[in-house]
């Protein structure tokens, strides 16, 4: 994987980014220096202590914040604003309370003009393959956290995103409802090639991190910086408690540590 | 009445439940799951009731073990995933009742209070607002009903 | 659905217009029955309050999403807040019934404006507090997706704004209500402008001591406003229940809060509960059409708007030129008429007896108008309290007592005034003790529900530790129960003293029975001003004396004791 890597040229390219916020009217540095390359078909995972700024970081890739100097390069162009090959999946689910299921997942497409009976169709495909059938006409109020997490997925799909970012997805979930969802999106990342090819992930779970990554950027305190790269050179459909894998996580957490 | 258990438990439970299972080759004690999933034994062990109930496992000796019919489960897709689940819930009594009670309808619909009304009269000493919205939540999974609380209707698919 | 509802609204207001004599803008109140002053008291306040939505809304989400402007929109609106309504009346007469030229059309959107100006500024801070709240993870989302214009409108702002739209629009037409009076008989000087409806026929009735009939107007506006809880806010607060952030019960909403006027209404009159239910479930379907449909409306105009945009970017040109225009002849033309009369009114106003009498007076009325604020509010706290404690403590008391104060906060005090009046106007003192009364009236409600929220949030932690360690009596409420309601002490403290000086006009200056009972206050000074003595200058002065010290009161009062008190005892978690 990694000789793939040094021969493919990468579709996003980190260089030296860094960011400065302010805080209590005071200027902290909450990034420094970030560089890595993201290639096609990598899943990312970013860990780190909390308060790193991993989250930050997520959001300067998509293009929601600016960052303070360094810049972000998507296929050879520098990005100005909101990518919008890219969607994000939110650790809250951030789902609009007053719309139900179809409507929350249709909402990217409302925003691009899609005429209406175009986007039913699509959002209503994609909530087939996301496992939400049924629900349609439900609630944000009536879906366990699962549940919605799916419909924060399907929403992040529907727009056909070649990148998916995800921003500690599975940490509001239920233990045993994060294992089917992590199942979920790994079947979904490697099925069909319309689905994105790259997915971004943040998350302070380092076995979960290991579980379904090509490769694990670890982040230092604060300011964060990348303080290793490690390759998940592990075959998939991989064994959660293979050694190899155990082996992974201990260097990785004692790191962090 | 064991059905009780499922008011207790939703489905992206027993999804990954049944996940665990397989990740632990289909056959694993129980105890070791709970340790697995950090998940108190009082919270689990409804989990399992229900996906014992449903067909998809079965607890021999201390161990889960994963059934023909709950590995089949999980190799479905997302669509033979539901028909599965929908044809294991009709064997139980209350949809069977709740499905009944709905197709009898000339509208072919009722709304949230005729059907807690419903289980009130015919399911005495069960707590009837959290066995319908399990109900209602189950249907829905196994695409049996739908339900718009805007229009306050519950249908058949 | 809405086309229907539009028909008919626009047949009834034809319907109106043929039934009222244009004359002059007087009009012999005795011939008509009170249920069509009620029906045309409601069309304007309907109308004025649409207004007000249409105002409320660009406004409030400008304010909330643009600093810069902001740092304009809002202290505007603090100050027009603060005005009383009589400080509107210039305008009233002077702009829109001097548009045309004194027929019955400028005297009806006069009117309105009017209650327009009791209406709006509410409105607009519940749409600036609620698109300023806004979770940062849903306009993450937003721009994440690429959702602006009136995507966002629709589908974030709007709905954002919806629940405390419907809790400030029951306040607005509290409001409205109480100062219809002043709506309806627009008076400057000479010259006084009635129009037919509930706020005049009630205050004739009083002026000629007619007391029967001011009793039977008042009944008639306590049911309609009964009705009207009954039948359009419930149904309406059950249904902005779906537009919550934290919406607690899984499918419906409960049974108790939303109905209980309906369980009392059945307790008194035996309706059997299916049917009452099913009603009230109908209402709140019938309201969500309704706004789907509006909502669908607005967006096809939307959409066919984008399709055609060169043609409406030229038509929304000609438009505004063509209404500012017009309306800056109109202003030209109302300079050149009316200039000279106000600047006479400015030079009167130090050489004319009565006048100057009165602006000498004014830093005593004003003080003394403090002190009956202040008055009021002691005995406003001294009642709240306890009650808010009680009252959240049992639910059963809850259920029961809430609708009726809310009832009661929205019948306007004003209508009761004439008999309080008539019953304390023999006691020594009896013309202080009414208008202190009728302060109160306009001051209690606030204290009242803000201090309910506020004793209601009490954690449940604090309460069971303060049950473990025996905590009660003197203590209880010194180191806890006090500390916890201060906030929400403090906001209804300041939202019942704006009311209160807005009660001030209709409470230090009452006419019953052909007779004048007043009392040394800057309300009275400023009824003089304008029903009597018709000086815009007397007017404008006494508003601005009256804005100056709520602005200054706001400042070194009220904004300190809030930065002390969220200091001090905000509870962070």
């Amino acid at each position: 994987m990694s000789t793939r890597r040094l021969l493919t040229t990468p579709v996003i390219d980190i260089r030296r980014v860094s960011k400065e916020l302010v805080h209590n009217g005071k200027k902290v540095l909450c990034l420094k220096d970030i560089s890595f390359s993201v290639h096609e078909n990598e899943f990312i995972s970013i860990v780190g202590p909390s308060g790193c700024g991993k989250s930050t970081f997520l959001r300067i890739l998509m293009g929601l914040m600016p960052p303070t100097s360094g810049e972000v390069i998507y296929k050879g162009e520098r990005v100005c604003g909101v990518n919008p090959h890219m969607s994000m999946v939110f650790q809250s689910f951030a789902l609009f309370p007053w719309l139900n299921v179809v409507e929350n997942v249709e909402l990217g497409l409302e925003a691009q003009h899609v005429p209406k009976e175009q986007r039913r169709k699509r959002a209503l495909s994609i909530i087939q393959e996301v496992g939400l059938e049924g629900f349609e006409d439900a609630f944000p109020r009536e879906l366990s956290g699962g549940m919605k997490q799916r419909v924060g997925l399907a929403r992040a799909l529907v727009t056909d995103p070649e990148i998916l970012l995800m921003d500690e997805p599975f940490s509001n979930l239920d233990p045993l409802i994060a294992e089917g969802l992590r199942e979920e999106i790994l079947r979904l990342w490697s099925d069909k090639a319309t689905l994105p090819e790259i997915v971004i992930m943040v998350s302070h779970n380092v076995e979960e991190a290991v579980y379904l990554s090509d490769r694990v950027i670890v982040f230092s305190q604060r300011p964060g910086t990348v303080l290793a790269e490690f390759d998940v050179d592990i075959v998939r459909p991989r064994d959660k408690r293979s050694q190899e894998l155990y082996k992974l996580v201990d260097r990785i957490t004692s790191l962090i540590a | 009445m064991v059905w009780m258990s499922i008011t207790k438990v939703r489905y992206s439970h027993m999804i990954g439940l049944l996940e665990v299972l397989e990740g632990f080759g289909g056959r694993v004690d129980v105890a070791k799951i709970a340790d697995d999933t950090r998940l108190e034994l009082d919270d689990l062990l409804p989990v399992i009731e229900v996906t014992e109930l449903l067909g998809f496992v079965m607890v021999d000796s201390g161990d889960l073990v994963l059934k023909d019919e709950g590995l089949k489960f999980l190799s479905d897709g997302a669509r033979g995933r539901k028909k599965r689940l929908g044809e294991r819930l009709l064997m139980l009594e209350p949809f069977k009742r709740v499905l009944e009670f709905v197709s009898k309808r000339e509208e072919k619909y009722v709304t949230k209070e005729e059907l807690l009304n419903f289980l009130m009269e015919t399911m005495p000493g069960a707590d009837s607002e959290v066995m319908l919205r399990s109900i209602i939540d189950w249907g829905r999974h196994g695409l049996l009903l739908r339900y718009s609380s805007k229009e306050d209707k519950i249908k058949l698919t | 659905m809405v086309k229907k509802l539009f028909l008919i609204v626009i047949m009834l207001s034809l319907l109106l217009t043929l039934m009222v004599d244009a004359q002059d803008g007087i009009l012999s109140l005795n011939t008509f029955p009170i249920p069509f002053y009620i029906a045309i008291s409601l069309l304007r306040m309907l109308v004025a309050f649409l207004l007000s939505l249409a105002f409320a809304i660009p406004y409030g989400i400008i304010a909330a999403r643009r600093a810069r402007v902001e740092k304009i929109l809002i202290p505007v609106l603090d100050v027009l807040q603060s005005v009383p309504i009589l400080g509107f009346f210039p305008i009233a007469v002077l702009f829109f019934i001097a548009f045309f030229d004194g027929s019955w059309i400028g005297v009806e959107l006069a009117a309105i404006f009017l209650i327009f100006t009791s209406m709006a500024w509410n409105l607009v801070f519940a749409v600036y507090e609620q698109v300023s709240s806004i979770p940062k993870d849903l306009e993450e989302v937003s721009e994440s997706f690429g959702v602006k214009g009136w995507t966002k409108i629709r589908r974030l702002y709007i709905p954002a704004t919806v629940p405390k739209l419907v809790y400030n629009g029951i306040m607005s037409w509290a409001g409205g209500w109480y100062f219809l009076v002043a709506a309806e008989m627009i008076s400057l000087g000479s010259k006084t402008y009635t129009l037919p409806g509930m706020g005049s026929f009630l205050a004739d009735s009083v002026y000629r001591g007619d007391l029967g009939n001011a009793f039977l107007g008042l009944g008639a506006l306590f049911v309609i406003i009964i009705l009207i809880d009954v039948f359009v806010w419930r149904p309406l607060e059950a249904y902005a229940r779906r537009f919550t952030y934290d919406y607690v019960t899984a499918i419906e909403p409960s049974k108790e809060a939303v109905f209980s006027l309906f369980r009392l209404i059945d307790f008194l009159v035996r309706y059997p509960r299916p049917l009452t239910h099913r009603l009230s479930k109908r209402l709140v379907i019938i309201f969500s059409n309704v706004f789907a449909s509006m909502d669908g409306l607005f967006t096809k105009i939307h959409n066919k708007m984008g399709e055609n945009a060169i043609f409406t970017k030229i038509f929304s040109y000609l438009m505004i030129t063509a209404i500012f225009s017009v309306l800056t002849y109109e202003l030209i033309l109302l300079i050149l008429r009316q200039g000279p009369l106000v600047l006479e009114s400015f030079q009167l106003l130090f050489t004319e007896a009565r006048t100057s009498q009165i602006v000498s007076s004014i830093p005593l009325a004003i003080l003394l108008s403090i002190v009956r604020l202040f008055v009021a509010y002691v005995i406003a706290l001294g009642w709240t309290i306890p009650v808010a404690v009680k009252i959240s403590k049992s639910p059963r008391l809850f259920n029961f007592l809430m609708p009726i104060f809310q009832t009661f906060a929205a019948v306007p005090a004003t209508a009761f005034f004439p008999f309080i009046v008539v019953l304390l106007i023999g006691l020594p003192f009896g013309q202080e003790l009414a208008s202190i009364l009728l302060i109160l009236t306009g001051m209690q409600w606030y204290l009242l529900f803000n201090l309910i929220g506020g004793v209601k949030s009490i954690s449940g932690d604090m309460e069971e530790a303060a049950k473990a360690f025996k905590v009660s009596g003197l203590i209880y409420w010194r180191r806890l129960l006090l500390p916890s309601i201060y906030p929400s002490l403090i906001t209804g403290s300041i939202t019942s003293w704006g009311g209160g000086w807005n009660a001030l006009i209709v409470s230090e200056y009452i006419i019953f029975g052909e007779k004048v009972y007043s009392v040394l206050g800057i309300g009275a000074f400023l009824d003089a001003a304008a029903y009597e003595l018709g000086s815009v200058a007397l007017i404008l002065l006494c508003v601005s004396a009256m804005v100056i010290t709520i602005f200054l009161i706001n400042r070194l009062v009220w904004r300190r004791l809030y930065r002390i008190v969220v200091e001090r005892y905000r509870l962070e978690y």
